[in-house]
């Protein structure tokens, strides 16, 4: 008697476990955009939802929301050229409505996720992570994208950004908005996810990146590779 | 007559005539000093100038104002960089595309035009990392010309006034001077900037274009003769004399072109061709050898026995010996042939070389803009390799000839109308 119940309460509670799975995994997800990457914005018949650590820091879908039209002014936007890896863009975004507006995600054509990125002081050290709640810009201001300061990631290139070509980003709001704005793929130097030998850690989510003329793809704590399970 | 009476008028005359010539002496004198203060250049002036007064040494410290923030406009319907004021320090960077593609075409005046658009207008270009730089432009112009060669990439027919240049007989080619896919014309009063915006623009071009040459010019700071817009070049001469003007009705005619394609339409067509001199050989003549084989006098830059630069050249006049005062065979006598005024409009700049074969190469970057070469350029080279004694001490090294796009409008990119 006894044992029947825990058997049942088992069995229950696979059952539970593999059902909650497989709900998590069927709920509206293309077989090709799966919640395996922070960041990613999945849009389907005008509502998008956004794949993010929760707090218990798994990956997971959010609740889908609509999705209307905004339009945003932007100036001086562009992406650095790269073949494939990582990538950022840069540029000035203004926001010329009269309430704050806030950009909680980004989507490009050119990579499996265009995160938002912030570079902060931690313990001594400059620290590029994603920053949580986006990039919120008040009335009449401009939020400046940059090398070294905020600024969008490309995770995962699908296409080489080639200098002088136009790569589109779109910019999702918190309140439903959404925009496509033009980045000049560009060369430069710069922006490497690369920290000189001897630094490790300090960059939480990082990993060195794969830029032009980089020819290492898989140096160690490379966080790509530890997100592909 | 009364002998006294003729004595008295006599004398009377006499000193009315003294009195006459002693003021048109004082008169003479006074314009004499005045003259050497203000050089005037109009021929046939009566202002009493002397060749002595205008081969006179000038003040060396002229001051000539150069404004690092000064801006030249980048957009409009030409380019700028042709009939612009000349600046002091100016480079042309030779480029061929990496391949033969029309989409690499395409992003390679894409992004100069983004660069350009930007550093002109004393604003850094984008990832620049060093705008501090950007912000001094100094008249800084970037102007891009396309070869033959581009418009076969794209798969365009090139325009009509884009024509090869004939090998002329004296010309002597250096394969590292030859010509290329398009060519970049920049300019500044600050060598500073110059230099910064190259750097720039071939990081911008880099997996687009590979430099092939560059070619480095300058121009002295001061007018060769106060008033005149001619430079000296590096013999000393005064250059660029019976060149049109800009913004002139006999420039427009002459440089620019006129088409129904929007592509060609307010463009021209510029020959830059290297020309070495040979400074040791010339050194073993002396003034007056030199000047007969110019046709010039070197101070003031007038014809031959003339007083002003902008004298017409005296072809008739002979000397003594019924010899032609300009000689047959003269530089500036044979380069006019028959024409009484302008036949080309030329924008040049010196050169001197680090090293070449141990030797300090200083030259002439001879820039020539025009919207027919058939009708002024060719015959007048022709010519010149031909009949010209000048020949002996110069060496064409490098030749090149590149189609000026038209202007862009704001949003537009350079040669924008060349992809639709």
């Amino acid at each position: 008697m006894y044992t029947k119940k825990i058997t049942a309460g088992i069995v229950a509670g696979f059952i539970a476990l593999t059902m909650s799975t497989g709900i998590a995994s069927a709920d509206m997800s293309k077989p090709n955009t799966k919640c395996n990457l922070s960041g990613v914005i999945k849009v389907e018949k005008n509502k998008a939802q956004l794949c993010s650590t929760n707090a218990k820091g798994k990956l997971s879908w959010s609740k889908p929301w609509s999705l209307k039209k905004t339009t945003m002014e932007s100036s001086d936007t562009w992406a650095k050229a790269a073949a494939e890896g990582m990538s950022a863009a840069f540029g000035k975004i203004e926001n010329n409505a009269s309430k704050p507006v806030t950009i909680v995600a980004a989507k490009s054509p050119y990579a499996k996720a265009v995160q938002l990125h912030e570079v902060v002081m931690k313990d001594g050290m400059m620290v590029m992570q994603e920053k949580k709640g986006g990039f919120t810009v008040k009335p009449g201001e401009t939020l400046e994208l940059k090398p070294g300061g905020n600024h969008l990631m490309f995770i995962g290139l699908n296409k080489t950004i080639k200098p002088g070509t136009t790569v589109p980003i779109t910019l999702y709001t918190s309140d439903g908005g959404f925009v496509k704005l033009n980045f000049m793929g560009r060369n430069f130097a710069g922006a490497n996810e690369e920290y000189p030998e001897g630094e490790e850690g300090g960059m939480p989510g990082h990993g060195s990146g794969e830029m032009p003329n980089s020819d290492s793809d898989k140096k160690p704590g490379n966080h790509m590779e530890g997100m592909r399970k | 007559m009364n002998k006294t009476l003729l004595i008295k008028t006599f004398s009377l005359v006499l000193v009315i005539a003294g009195a006459v010539l002693v003021t048109v002496g004082i008169l003479g004198v006074t314009n004499t000093t005045t003259s050497d203060t203000s050089i005037q250049l109009e021929a046939g002036a009566d202002n009493g100038i002397t060749e002595n007064s205008i081969n006179a040494p000038r003040p060396l410290s002229e001051e000539v104002p150069i404004s690092t923030s000064a801006v030249t406009p980048f957009y409009g319907e030409r380019q700028a960089g042709v009939d612009s004021s000349v600046n002091l320090f100016q480079t042309f960077l030779g480029y061929n595309l990496d391949r033969e593609d029309k989409e690499l075409a395409r992003s390679a005046l894409v992004v100069i035009t983004d660069d350009a658009a930007r550093l002109t207008q004393g604003t850094p270009a984008l990832g620049d990392m060093e705008p501090e730089i950007a912000q001094e432009p100094a008249n800084l112009t970037i102007t891009v010309g396309v070869g033959e060669n581009f418009y076969k990439i794209i798969g365009k027919n090139k325009p009509k006034q884009l024509v090869k240049l004939p090998a002329f007989k004296t010309d002597k080619l250096q394969p590292q001077w030859k010509q290329t896919d398009f060519v970049i014309q920049i300019s500044s009063n600050d060598p500073l900037t110059l230099s910064h915006t190259i750097r720039m623009i071939n990081k911008s071009l880099d997996s687009i274009a590979t430099l092939q040459w560059r070619q480095d010019g300058f121009v002295p700071v001061a007018d060769a003769v106060p008033g005149s817009e001619s430079k000296r070049n590096l013999m000393g001469q005064v250059d660029g004399t019976v060149n049109p003007k800009p913004n002139t009705e006999e420039f427009d005619n002459m440089v620019w072109v006129e088409s129904s394609d929007p592509s060609e339409n307010n463009g021209t067509v510029m020959v830059l061709r290297r020309i070495k001199l040979l400074m040791d050989e010339w050194d073993l003549l002396d003034q007056a050898a030199q000047e007969n084989s110019i046709g010039r006098e070197r101070g003031s830059g007038a014809p031959l026995g003339g007083v002003a630069e902008s004298e017409d050249i005296p072809l008739e006049k002979t000397d003594a010996n019924g010899l032609p005062v300009i000689p047959l065979d003269s530089h500036a006598r044979v380069a006019r042939g028959d024409a009484s005024g302008a036949t080309i409009f030329r924008r040049p700049y010196n050169y001197d070389e680090g090293l070449v074969n141990g030797e300090i190469e200083f030259g002439q970057l001879f820039i020539m803009y025009a919207n027919d070469l058939q009708k002024g350029f060719i015959p007048m080279q022709t010519r010149i390799a031909e009949s010209d004694s000048f020949n002996e001490w110069n060496e064409t090294i490098g030749s090149s000839v590149y189609f000026i796009l038209p202007g862009a409008k704001e949003g537009e990119f350079l040669g924008e109308n060349l992809f639709t």
